[in-house]
């Protein structure tokens, strides 16, 4: 998801009609957009599909929406003849090649630029850098005033200290190195060529620098102003694809502004996916065939080829059909189509989502849950016919609450990028949880009994993920009078019920403390000496019970004594 | 009316009425066993209770020394008997005693010091070595409890003196205040005193039925205490499921009631099946749709056996299709960064796995599975979520079965009357959409997400007809559905909130 911010007057001037805030929510559906904000002029959008750069800006909303209020093909495509020869070359230097390889870039003619389009045309810039481009990394863009460039411009690598030129918004001349420790652009980006020893320049055959791509542009030729009528722009970048992707949408952004594009060309001197010499705009030329049963299958309808074509046409492709098949080529704005579905999705929504009549299923299959999932709600039934409260806590937590818990702190799974220490581990057992509900409810009338089935996740080295998540009973009594022998009578009546038969060690018929020789006496800081066991079923240890030291109920400013039960991997206890 | 009271007359009622109040009316203070008696009998407006405070004077530890005698007192009886006294001859007080006493007696002009340090009686001193008796006289009678109330306005100032104005060690006296009650018969009360009075209320009334009287079946020839049931009764603590796992159960049952089978798996995931598997590329902005969680240690998975089968296959489809006539994201495959081990973001990866082990049509599954993503918590973002996904497969199914079945979910899940639907983005279905239905009071809420698996997702993973995928925010339903505006509230610490969430 990517936010942008635009002009409303400047989105109805490219529209060429005006539209109340509410037409204009409907409308971004289509672009698979939400109106978040409005705040006078401006217009707040949050634009859900990441694969569409060409979206990110009031001239491409304009054009995916412009067909549903005038009802007209889109009539400004750039055209096929740009890869026609032209005057105008960048000539790359073979050192770039491991550096920043790949640059793009076009002439402009006839722009009227206003504030408004001029404050538009930057935010592009910087949103398709910063978002699309990863801060610069993959994508950068620089915009000229083309009346001072002297063609063929060189695209170069140099030594940080080789070079001198006044960056935009300084008033000396620096080294390239320099701008890296001194500019805030500079500061900003330098991480992008901290592992390089030469630095990518552009400048024209003059010697005047344009630009230190991916950083700033020069503060005279790369100063654009309102009023400027020629400008050049350049797109740089690690993937071919992308540089000439997002070179296309600035110029058919710049042409729906009514100005007129010239290609330059590039000359490389190595290789790369689209040659050696590549023009920009480039026409990635990319027929799809599709065909019409295609669009019926995946869509469940009955279509006419000319109301294909008719609605395709309002998105920008270029469609023939012949054959019962269509032969698309999307408009070179775009890349994101990979696979008939999009165009046909692209279809679906000019068809209108809510034009659909919705189907029924007509397979038969049986439903079934899981395997744990029968013992959880007998053991939830079990407790809370023992009058026990359920509790629901979340997974994440702090290190902290579960350091001096039940289980040793080396098997907690730890997160790398948390966003905050309180949910910073995965809890590996439910004890903590409910002595957080505890430190908290000393007003709450006692007394109380509360438990909780949840997963927890423990670290084993054993097994290819390093860790396991299962799911654990927890339980936990407190009052003035609470004592380890109020949780051992649970545990032996939820063991009675809960156990597979042949598990069982006692007589069926024998209900009262049948399991009451299956406690281990064990030693643990967080438990009153003494009074503390591991539970074993089967002579393998199921989980812990005991009476909480009066040290931890201290640190969890608990003013009751707490006495604790956790059974762990119920699953492996008691399915069958 | 008058009969229904006599005949619920607690036995504890009937005996305080009797041996209590002598007549009619009298105004009685009861003593504390027959407060629960007396607020009974209040309730069913036969006596009027009236509490009183009664403050008690009674003497300290240091009180009860001075029972033979206060410093003061003492320094004055020794003057008169010596009749001139130096300071330092007063060797019967301690330094502080001796000091207090001086400044006090001095500073109501009772005594002079005069050169030399000899104290003189003033006899002038306006009856202020009165007061010094009085005082005296006061801590011999409080020796047996005073009430304060009685005592006249000097005493009463004396106490006050000697009760606050002193430090904590210098107190004579220490006042309790105890709230006892009075209880007058009402008019109603007393036409049913009076016929307590007379009745005979013998043994043969029962309150309780004990299993004696089951047994020798001595019930049969006594009478039951009829009850009142104007009585508020006591309050209990029960077990009680909690109102989210409820709300979740009821979606469990209602998908399996569909016919969906439910699916489980690990929260710690490889980047493989939570993101690879999903057509999302290893580094593209459609990656950004949401950030994940990465595990500290280990980083990575041992081994991709596991994924074995499918690994090939999804490194050709992300690199250029593969076979599935997608021309692909166009990069070399990572089959390290494959492994990386992270939280589970979304559902959808347990569809992914259920497409693995179950290729076949036809097929329903669904997971309610636990989700992580770095997200600011606030009243909408839980720090973890339950997400509701699930898959259809079939030869069949079509766009239109998508919207059938999401439409179906808002009714059955959500109740909703009203839906509709937006396209929508996931990097895993094409076409995708998202569902809306009308809330009676909110307007239109999203309820999540759908589409039909990209041909990308389901051919590397072995299956060859459409499938329709779903995924619906767990949270956001269960606080329409139990009206809650802030999802911490679910999973609130506060046993006592928790208690009063009625649903």
């Amino acid at each position: 998801m990517a936010g942008i911010t635009i002009s409303k007057k400047d989105l109805e001037s490219l529209l060429k009609k005006t539209l109340s805030v509410a037409e204009l929510g409907t409308l971004l559906h289509s672009v698979k957009g939400e109106l978040k904000e409005t705040n006078g002029d401006e217009l707040k959008i949050d634009l859900d599909d990441t694969n569409r750069p060409d979206l990110l800006c009031a001239e491409g909303i304009a054009r995916e929406i412009k067909y549903q209020i005038s009802n007209i093909k889109y009539q400004n495509p750039l055209t096929k003849s740009k890869t026609e020869k032209t005057d105008n070359e960048i000539i790359v230097d073979t050192q770039l090649r491991n550096i920043r390889p790949y640059i793009g870039g076009f002439l402009v003619k006839g722009l009227s630029l206003t504030e408004d389009g001029l404050a538009q045309l930057i935010q592009t810039q910087e949103k398709l850098a910063d978002n699309y481009g990863r801060n610069r990394k993959n994508i950068s863009i620089g915009i000229y005033n083309a009346e001072e460039i002297t063609f063929p411009v060189y695209y170069k690598a140099i030594s940080p200290e080789e070079k001198k030129f006044v960056p935009l918004e300084f008033d000396r001349e620096i080294t390239l190195k320099e701008i890296l420790e001194l500019h805030p652009k500079g500061k900003e980006y330098a991480y992008i060529l901290k592992d390089f020893s030469k630095y990518p320049l552009l400048e024209d055959s003059k010697g005047n620098v344009l630009s230190f791509p991916p950083i700033i542009n020069s503060n005279s030729v790369g100063r654009v102003q309102a009023g400027n009528v020629n400008l050049f722009c350049d797109v740089t970048g690690n993937n071919i694809e992308q540089v000439l992707l997002i070179a296309n949408i600035i110029a058919q952004n710049l042409k729906d502004r009514g100005a007129e594009i010239i290609p330059v060309e590039v000359k490389y001197p190595y290789d790369t996916k689209f040659g050696k010499n590549v023009v920009s705009p480039y026409d990635f030329k990319e027929e799809i065939k599709i065909n019409k049963t295609d669009f019926e299958k995946l869509l469940g309808l009955k279509l006419e080829a000319t109301k294909i074509i008719e609605e395709l046409d309002k998105s920008g492709y270029e469609t023939t059909f012949s054959g019962e098949q269509f032969a698309i080529t999307p408009p070179s704005y775009r890349r994101d189509i990979m696979h008939p579905v999009d165009v046909i999705e692209d279809f679906a929504i000019r068809y209108g989502y809510n034009n659909f009549e919705p189907a029924e299923l007509d397979e038969f299959t049986v439903g079934k849950t899981t395997s744990v999932e029968p013992i959880i709600q007998k053991l939830r039934k079990l407790m809370i016919g023992a009058g026990f409260e359920e509790i629901v806590s979340n997974i994440l937590t702090s290190k902290n609450q579960m350091l001096g818990n039940t289980e040793p702190s080396e098997s907690i799974i730890e997160i790398e990028n948390p966003v905050s220490d309180t949910y910073s581990v995965l809890r590996n057992s439910i004890v903590p949880s409910l002595l957080s509900v505890e430190s908290v409810s000393s007003k709450s009338v006692y007394p109380h009994k509360i438990f909780e089935i949840g997963e927890v996740v423990v670290a084993d080295s054993t097994v290819n993920y390093g860790s396991r998540t299962i799911v654990n009973l927890t339980a936990l009594i407190s009052y003035p009078e609470a004592s380890f022998s109020d949780l051992h009578s649970v545990l032996d009546i939820i063991l009675y019920y809960s156990l597979p038969d042949s598990e069982q060690s006692g007589s069926k018929k024998d209900i009262d403390g049948i399991y009451s020789n299956n406690l281990q006496k064990i030693e643990h800081p967080s438990f009153i000496k003494g009074r503390a066991a591991n539970i074993l079923v089967n002579n393998k240890i199921v989980g812990i019970i005991g009476e909480v030291h009066p040290q931890a109920l201290e640190d969890w400013k608990i003013r009751n004594p707490v006495v604790v039960i956790e059974l762990k991997d119920i699953e492996k206890i008691f399915v069958k | 009316m008058l009969e229904n009271l006599l005949n619920e007359l607690h036995p504890l009622e009937i005996k305080l009425l009797k041996e209590n109040i002598k007549s009619s009316d009298e105004e009685v203070c009861i003593a504390s066993e027959n407060q629960g008696p007396a607020s009974w009998l209040q309730l069913k407006q036969i006596i009027e209770i009236t509490p009183q405070v009664k403050t008690t004077v009674y003497l300290t530890e240091l009180g009860k020394k001075y029972l033979e005698g206060t410093p003061e007192k003492k320094v004055i009886d020794f003057i008169k008997e010596k009749q001139s006294v130096k300071i330092t001859d007063i060797d019967f007080l301690d330094v502080e005693e001796k000091k207090d006493a001086i400044k006090f007696l001095k500073s109501y002009n009772i005594i002079e010091i005069q050169t030399g340090g000899v104290l003189v009686l003033n006899e002038a001193d306006g009856g202020c070595s009165g007061k010094i008796e009085v005082l005296q006289s006061l801590i011999k009678d409080a020796n047996n409890s005073l009430l304060f109330d009685e005592l006249d306005e000097l005493k009463k100032s004396l106490v006050n003196e000697r009760y606050k104005e002193r430090g904590k060690t210098r107190n004579i006296f220490d006042l309790t205040k105890e709230t006892t009650y009075l209880i007058k018969l009402t008019e109603q009360g007393k036409k049913v005193w009076e016929v307590v009075q007379k009745k005979d209320f013998s043994k043969d009334e029962i309150t309780q039925l004990t299993p004696e009287m089951l047994k020798d079946g001595s019930w049969r020839t006594k009478h039951f205490r009829e009850f009142s049931f104007d009585i508020k009764p006591r309050r209990i603590l029960i077990g009680r499921p909690h109102p989210y796992a409820e709300f979740i159960n009821e979606v469990r049952a209602k998908l399996l009631s569909m016919g969906f089978c439910e699916t489980r798996g690990g929260i710690v995931e490889t980047e493989f099946w939570n993101l690879d598997a999903l057509f999302m590329p290893q580094s593209h902005p459609a990656r950004d749709v949401h950030g994940v969680y990465f595990v500290k240690s280990p980083r990575y998975a041992k081994t991709i056996k596991e994924e074995e089968k499918f690994i090939n296959n999804v490194s050709k489809v992300h690199k250029n299709g593969g076979e599935t006539g997608s021309k692909g994201w166009g990069y070399e495959f990572d089959n390290q960064q494959t492994k990386r081990l992270i939280l589970r973001s979304q559902g959808t990866v347990m569809s992914a796995r259920a497409l693995a082990e179950h290729p076949e049509p036809p097929g329903k599954y669904f997971t309610i599975a636990r989700c992580f993503r770095p997200d600011d918590v606030d009243s909408t973002h839980a720090p973890d979520f339950l997400q509701l996904d699930g898959i259809v497969l079939s030869e069949s199914i079509n766009f239109r079965s998508l919207l059938g079945l999401l439409k179906l979910f808002a009714s059955e899940l959500a109740c909703a009357k009203e839906v509709k639907f937006t396209p929508s983005y996931f990097p895993f279905t094409e076409p995708s959409a998202s569902l809306y239905a009308k809330h009676p009071t909110l307007g239109w809420v999203e309820l999540g997400g759908a589409g039909i698996f990209r041909p990308e997702v389901t051919a590397p993973l072995g299956v060859k007809v459409p499938v329709i995928a779903w995924g619906l925010g767990l949270d956001r339903m269960a606080m329409m559905a139990l009206k809650i505006n802030d999802i911490r509230d679910f999973f609130s610490r506060d046993l006592e909130t928790m208690r009063y969430v009625n649903t």
